[in-house]
């Protein structure tokens, strides 16, 4: 083995790699090309270990390694200005935050995450990632060989470090993950105030990394967003699935009003937008584009795009191309398709905007309460609210009627807290309607999934029970409720194994609720 | 057994003769006499027994003593029984015929009467006497305690051999001693003769003793005795003439002494027995406070005089004041050297400005005494721990805001109830009627409660007057529903024992309930919000508070800059630690002030200030390592850092913190656009009344000579006034509070008329009567109210049914009276139409039509005003009276115009005027208050129509009150004070009552 890793960095240097292919396999190594990069930057090295531009090259590529540590060393040796791409900074966090995390590995993914309850996350990322891998060979044809690296961060802090975007960039667009410099990065679910869909969002980075794999850096920004979202949902079934009420009536407005973000507008990354409303836009937008292509030519014409952008044709004539449309016909059918397509009929009704667990802004309960429109209503959830905490079930559950007699079940914080007296003043039909009826506006809120699962466990509904823990979990796996719901419902339905891990989850996030609540 | 028990017996006798005083020796002899008798009889009949039954034949004898043959062959049995071996080996008898022998005096011994025989009769008496003696013995020991058991064995073994020589009888005669105390004492030198020889004093006196022997001595001294009976010293006597001792001893601790005689080679020759030697004590001296009390609470910077009084038994030497500031630092001071006086008192200042102490803190303050005791060294005396504590006018308004919030609670738990009594079902059933009643009674005393706690919250200085005047508008308010609920329940509670359908009911029921339930949920929210608003306030004073702390800390850390050294570092760092918990407190105090609040009350910007706070510690604690390492300039920069965060702190606070939500801002521009036009209708109400008193003086002056004429009836008119008012006086202890107010209007209106009558200005009189019917009636309506209360629940109106019956007949009496007066007065009144021109008429009609159109205008501000009060509490029910007084006057000014009659018309308008401008004053509070902050909160209605006694103010925020704070010296009158009166008694006072006013202000600068 060591001498196999003597000989191959020899042997390229017999090959008599010039200084200017160190450059070249540099800017190969930027395109996110390791693979093809790595030997020549290693042969380099080695022939002229005292080379500065070899070392930082070789430091450059320790970073897009994940050797952090050796990484940090190389860079720091190399002269001043030897680093205009910032990876020293880059490889210094990612080196400090590797301290505190542990390392799970699975078929064809390593999942770095810190310390602690996320460990929780890794079954089911491992399982999503290795379910979308299987799907995007058969969709893309492209199946990554080597493992890809996972890391699960602990806050956006932590995101901005390891990235070229600030921390204000992160906030205002919504951006929660990354596919940058070989791996996935991605904040954990513990960083917001309701998590969010994470694991929708792992297997979205992932389709960017295979993307990347299949047709390297020329594929445009708004193509990989929009196969990245179109086929984020395909670990757990079709393509396309998640495309809320709300983007479509979004895209249909900034259609009719001429508002929709330009394709080069989101260039260089929809994390650059100015905000989550225009990200969203942006996204609703390349997503139905992508939707157009499927109606037109099927699944395959992603992949045969891709293979053309592989080849190095334009993405414009690459689409014209696999579709037989000219782009501008192309164009105008997706301007039409934005405007004209149906609203679907499950989905979010409203703006899901992430709600990060450090922002001052978002310091106290009222924050969800004041997402009731209607001031009446506030004024009688505010009394809910009053009722509840003095132990008055009764008196509250009326008040929070009155609360959603005026605005309905659309705001879940209200949904929820209603359904909660109802089932302490036995009025558990109530609180299943509510619940049923908020979660048709609020799809991802879990807390409203639990609280109906917890209907379903009392009436030993243990399937019901399942599924909406299961969707809850998507959203917010951190709540140890979910787990231990879980583990009541798969016991009875026959899978002692599942359930016994859900407990062991349960137990774990119990212990970590315990030590940090003061 | 006998014998032992006279043994016993004779002890226990001698164990008590000695235990009672006996002389021991003939005692213990008489006793161990009588033992030894007993003991030795006992022995002897022990001996006799044991002979009589020492052999087998000694006891065949006994047992056969009554029968001689069966004696003779049981004794022969026995020995041949015994020789049987010998008699069988030898053949010397017949075995045989000896064992038949045997056997047949066995079989004759048998039929023996042992008890007769050995009659156990005796023996059984001697038990009975030594157990009862051995009885006797037990009850002795046990209750003497051991002193029994010790008497016994003095009695056994006799008393311990006492030293040879030592005598208990004295060997000297009477004494003499004299006594030179020590000088501290100031006790005169004394002689006492002829005494035993004990001696009581203080430590240190020298005492000299005088006596005589019994019999010549050679070597004679004194051996001084520890209290254990240790030799503590001796003391050599002078022996003059062989038995005349005399010597001196210096007391330093009790005991006692004793004389020892002795030979000059040393050798004891007798010794007195021990005389007592005490030592007096010299007592602790003692200092009390006697003023001020124990606790005071004073304002920052004030001097305390504290009085003092201090007591010693031979001398004091010097007075400290000892202080604990907040931080638990001591420092003394001392405050004089006494003069060795015995008692002593005095006063003296204590300036507060110079401990820093802030508001709320407290300083520990005692006495210190030294006695002036040369001898053993000075003691000291202390006085109790007393405690002077800053006035807090923040604690104080928290703790009104409690009983506030208790309320508030109590508003709550009510409307919960309410709630969940909806929640069962229909309220109108005959199973549920009752609930409901309850729930009446329960609402009717809830009312009082918080009309109870406005009213204390209005008397309290600081505490805030918006939220006293919201909850009494919450009272007024939660009445008028609860009344209107009762009357509709009860109603349907007659129906129901009238067997009657409730089908028509139940809607009024409901309707009733519901109104109350709305009621009660927009009174607590505002109530909530307005606590808020008040602990916003609280927040941003405590943040100023923190930001002023600064400054000490700034002040400090000049000083150590300016002097540095070890003792001024020492001096920083402990203030720095002072200052430090003091800005704990203060962060905690704002930590939890800022709990429990509703958020939407509080904006996200005021919320991340607040999570700031921790931010503080830091450089907090890096002043204190540069102060540790001496480092000033990093110290300075560290506190300009904490300077800008506090700054910064107390300016983000102050900016955002309570800032009203939408609505309640869009219910203040609401309110403001009522208030302009209300005042746009004043204004045009007063130029209209100016024009109509213009018509109506050119009237008058035209019917200048029939006005005299009727003014001479105006005479008989005199007496009903006189009538009327007396029958309010009489009504008026019968008037509940509510009713107060029109009563007070009423009398005030026929005093006027009373006095506009004997001047015979017609014009006048007629308005002062009809504004005196007015309010005559709401009283009579008032009292009907309250009866009908009073009726069904005894107690709740304050008054009971009887005096309210006796008023409305009162008030009954005066309504008629006032009405007839008004009529002939309007007859009496020349028809000022007679003197009208047409130009006059045509002038009248305009202001007729004006006036109509303010009354429609003040109709439409009524049907706001009801639409604003129902969006919050902020209208006290009284406002809607005013308002619609007003508006009745506006109408019977355009209907006295419309008619031609310009005074009456006039006369409406004044009253209009009056109405509105007492409104339009609560509203100018109101908008007053409301504008400090953003868009405005809109804060309760001000106390334009306060009563009596009630306080009045400006509405500004209470803490910009100065609150007077009674310091030590209140019960003193002051200087200004007792100069003025001593200038006042310079002045003339009337002969005839100079005596009197001598007196008085004599007494009143006492």
């Amino acid at each position: 083995m060591m001498a196999l890793q003597l000989v191959a960095p020899l042997l390229a240097l017999l090959l008599a790699a010039p200084p200017s292919d160190l450059a070249a396999a540099v800017r190969r190594l930027h395109q996110e090309d390791v693979a093809g990069a790595a030997p020549v930057i290693e042969a380099a090295a080695l022939a002229r270990p005292g080379d500065p531009a070899a070392r930082s090259a070789l430091g450059q590529l320790r970073f897009f390694q994940h050797r952090y540590h050796e990484a940090v060393k190389l860079l720091e040796a190399g002269p001043p200005g030897a680093d205009p791409t910032g990876l020293l900074r880059l490889a210094r966090a990612a080196s400090e935050l590797a301290q505190g995390q542990e390392v799970a590995e699975g078929e064809h993914f390593v999942v770095a995450y810190p310390r602690g309850k996320d460990a929780v996350l890794v079954p089911y990322l491992l399982e999503t990632l290795e379910a979308q891998r299987s799907a995007l060979q058969a969709d893309l044809g492209v199946a990554p060989a080597e493992k890809v690296r996972v890391e699960v961060l602990s806050s956006v802090s932590d995101l901005a470090r390891l990235s070229t975007l600030t921390d204000a960039e992160i906030r205002g667009s919504g951006t929660i993950a990354l596919c940058k410099y070989d791996k996935l990065m991605l904040v954990s679910p513990k960083a917001l105030f309701t998590g969010y869909d994470w694991l929708d969002t792992a297997a979205h980075e992932y389709v960017h990394y295979a993307v990347m794999r299949k047709a390297g850096p020329a594929t445009p920004i708004w193509l990989h967003e929009g196969l990245a979202k179109w086929l984020e949902t395909r670990w757990r079934g079709a393509g396309g699935q998640d495309f809320s009420p709300f983007s479509a009536a979004l895209v249909r407005r900034a259609a009719e009003q001429g508002k929709l973000v330009s394709f080069e507008q989101m260039h260089p990354s929809m994390a650059r937008l100015p905000s989550q409303e225009q990200a969203a836009l942006a996204f609703a937008e390349v997503f139905l584009a992508v939707e157009l292509m499927v109606e037109k030519g099927g699944t395959p014409a992603l992949q045969r795009i891709l293979e053309l952008l592989a080849g190095g044709t334009a993405a414009d004539t690459a689409v014209t191309v696999t579709l037989g449309v000219p782009w501008l016909d192309f164009l105008a059918s997706w301007k039409r398709h934005l405007a004209t397509r149906p609203l679907p009929r499950g989905g979010a009704q409203a703006m899901q905007r992430l709600k990060f667990i450090d922002d001052p802004k978002l310091g106290g309960p009222w924050a969800e309460w004041a997402e009731l429109e209607d001031p009446r209503a506030r004024e009688f959830a505010r009394l809910g609210e009053l009722f509840r905490e003095r132990g008055r079930a009764v008196a509250a559950r009326l008040e929070y009627q009155k609360a959603l007699d005026r605005g309905g079940a659309k705001v879940a914080v209200l949904a929820n807290q209603f359904a909660v007296v109802a089932m302490q003043t036995g009025r558990q039909d109530e609180a299943e309607r509510v619940l049923t009826e908020a979660l048709g506006w609020n799809p991802d809120h879990a807390a409203l999934r639990v609280r109906l699962a917890k209907l379903k466990l009392a009436r030993q509904d243990w399937a019901g029970a399942r599924e909406q823990l299961t969707l809850a979990n998507r959203q917010d796996p951190l709540d140890p409720e979910i787990h231990a719901g879980l583990a009541l419902a798969l016991e009875p339905l026959g899978d002692p194994g599942s359930a016994s891990r859900e407990r062991r989850f349960a137990e774990i996030l119990r212990q970590e609720r315990v030590q940090t609540t003061p | 057994m006998l014998g032992l028990a006279v043994a016993l017996a004779v002890l226990l006798l001698g164990t008590g003769l000695l235990a009672a005083g006996v002389r021991p020796a003939p005692i213990r002899w008489l006793a161990l006499a009588g033992m030894l008798a007993a003991l030795g009889e006992a022995g002897r009949r022990l001996w006799l027994a044991r002979r009589g039954s020492g052999s087998d034949q000694a006891v065949a004898r006994l047992v056969a003593a009554a029968d001689p043959a069966l004696r003779s062959a049981l004794v022969s049995a026995v020995e041949l029984d015994l020789a049987r071996p010998r008699l069988a080996s030898s053949g010397e008898a017949s075995v045989e015929l000896l064992d038949a022998h045997l056997d047949r005096t066995a079989l004759a011994a048998g039929a023996i009467d042992l008890a007769a025989v050995l009659p156990a009769g005796r023996a059984r008496r001697s038990a009975w006497v030594l157990g009862g003696v051995a009885l006797c013995w037990s009850l002795t020991l046990a209750a003497s305690h051991g002193a029994g058991w010790r008497h016994a064995v003095r009695l056994m073994a006799g008393d311990p051999v006492t030293a040879p020589g030592t005598s208990l009888d004295p060997i000297t005669g009477d004494l003499e001693l004299s006594f030179r105390f020590p000088a501290h004492t100031r006790l005169m030198p004394r002689v006492l003769s002829g005494t035993g020889g004990e001696i009581r004093a203080p430590r240190g006196t020298e005492v000299s003793l005088r006596t005589r022997s019994d019999r010549p001595v050679e070597v004679a001294e004194l051996t001084l005795l520890k209290p254990d009976g240790a030799v503590a010293g001796r003391v050599a006597l002078t022996v003059g003439g062989a038995r005349e001792l005399s010597g001196t001893l210096l007391v330093d601790q009790s005991g006692s002494y004793r004389f020892r005689f002795a030979t000059a080679r040393g050798k004891t020759v007798a010794e007195g027995p021990p005389i007592p030697l005490v030592v007096e004590p010299d007592a602790f001296p003692t200092v009390r406070i006697s003023a001020p009390a124990a606790e005071l609470e004073v304002a920052p910077g004030a001097t305390v005089r504290v009085e003092w009084a201090a007591e010693d038994d031979y001398g004091l030497a010097g007075l400290t004041l000892l202080l604990r500031g907040p931080g638990g630092s001591e420092s003394r001071r001392p405050l004089r050297a006494l003069t060795g006086l015995r008692r002593d008192q005095g006063g003296f200042d204590l300036p507060l400005a110079a401990e820093s102490l802030g508001e709320g803190e407290r300083l520990l303050y005692w006495l210190e005494v030294e006695d002036n005791d040369a001898v053993s060294g000075p003691k000291k005396g202390f006085s109790a721990t007393q405690a002077i504590k800053i006035y807090s006018e923040a604690e104080h308004r928290r703790a009104a805001m409690e009983k506030a919030r208790a309320a508030w609670e109590q508003l709550m738990a009510h409307l919960g109830d309410r709630l969940e009594l909806q929640d069962g079902g229909p309220v109108a059933t005959p199973e549920r009627l009752p609930l409901g009643a309850a729930l009446d009674v329960k609402a009717r005393a809830l009312q009082l409660s918080v009309t109870a706690t406005a009213a204390g919250l209005k008397r309290d200085q600081v505490a805030p007057r918006q939220v006293a005047q919201a909850l009494a508008n919450v009272a007024a308010s939660l009445r008028t529903a609860e009344q209107r609920a009762t009357a509709v329940r009860q109603s349907a509670i007659r129906a129901v024992a009238a067997r009657q359908p409730l089908t028509a009911m139940a809607g009024q029921v409901a309707w009733a309930d519901g109104l109350l339930v709305a009621g009660l949920e927009r009174d607590v929210l505002y109530l909530e919000q307005l606590f808020d608003k008040t602990r916003a306030g609280e927040l941003v004073r405590l943040a100023r508070e923190l930001s002023a702390r600064k400054r000490e800390l700034q002040a400090v850390l000049e000083r150590l800059r300016d002097t540095p050294g070890d003792a001024a570092r020492q001096e920083a760092l402990a203030q720095l630690k002072r200052l430090r918990s003091r800005m704990q407190e203060l962060q905690a105090r704002m930590a939890e002030t800022a709990r429990g609040f509703n958020d939407q009350h509080l904006n996200a910007e005021a919320m991340a200030e607040l999570g700031r706070q921790r931010e503080l510690d830091s450089p907090l604690d890096a002043i204190e390592k540069a102060i540790q390492r001496g480092d000033m300039a990093a110290a300075m920069k560290s506190l300009d850092q904490l300077s800008a965060q506090l700054d910064k702190l107390a300016d983000g606070l102050e900016r955002t913190a309570g800032m009203p939500d939408a609505k309640q801002r869009a219910l203040m521009r609401e309110m403001l656009a009522f208030k302009d036009q209300l005042e746009q209708v004043e204004r045009q109400q007063r130029e209209t009344a100016a024009q109509t008193e213009q018509v109506k003086n050119q009237v008058r002056q035209r019917l200048a000579p029939k006005l005299e004429q009727a003014r001479q009836g105006a005479a008989a008119l005199e007496q009903l006034a006189r009538e009327a008012r007396q029958a309010l006086d009489e009504a008026q202890p019968g008037v509940p509070p509510r009713g107060g107010p029109d009563l007070d209007a009423a009398r005030e209106a026929l005093a006027d008329l009373q006095r506009a009558l004997a001047l015979r200005d017609l014009d006048a009189a007629g308005e002062q009567a009809e504004r005196a019917q007015g309010p005559t009636q709401r009283l009579g309506t008032t009292l009907e109210e309250d009866a009908a209360l009073a009726q069904r629940f005894p107690g709740a109106t304050g008054k009971d049914l009887g005096q309210l019956k006796a008023a409305q007949a009162q008030v009954k009496e005066a309504a008629p009276r006032i009405a007839r007066i008004r009529d002939r007065l309007a007859k009496l009144t020349p028809d000022p139409r007679q003197a009208m021109t047409p130009r006059d008429r045509q002038e009248l009609s305009e202001l007729a039509g004006k006036q109509q159109g303010l009354e429609q205008q003040a109709g439409e501000l009524l049907q706001r005003l009801s639409q604003l009060a129902e969006k919050a509490p902020i209208f006290p029910p009284q406002a809607q009276g005013l308002l619609g007084e007003s508006r009745g006057h506006m109408g019977s000014a355009a209907g006295e115009l419309r008619g031609r009659n310009p005074q009456r018309g006039h006369g409406e308008q004044e009253a209009a005027l009056e109405s509105l401008g007492k409104f339009k004053q609560g509203l100018e509070q109101m908008a007053k208050q409301g504008a400090g902050h953003g868009g405005g909160f809109p804060f309760p209605f001000g106390e334009s129509g306060s009563s009596p006694g009630e306080r009045e103010g400006d509405g500004s925020d209470p803490s910009q009150q100065k609150v007077e704070i009674p310091g030590a010296e209140a019960h003193r009158l002051p200087e200004e004070f007792r100069r003025d009166l001593l200038e006042a008694m310079k002045q003339g006072v009337p002969e005839r009552y100079r005596g009197e006013v001598q007196r008085y202000y004599e007494e009143l600068v006492k």
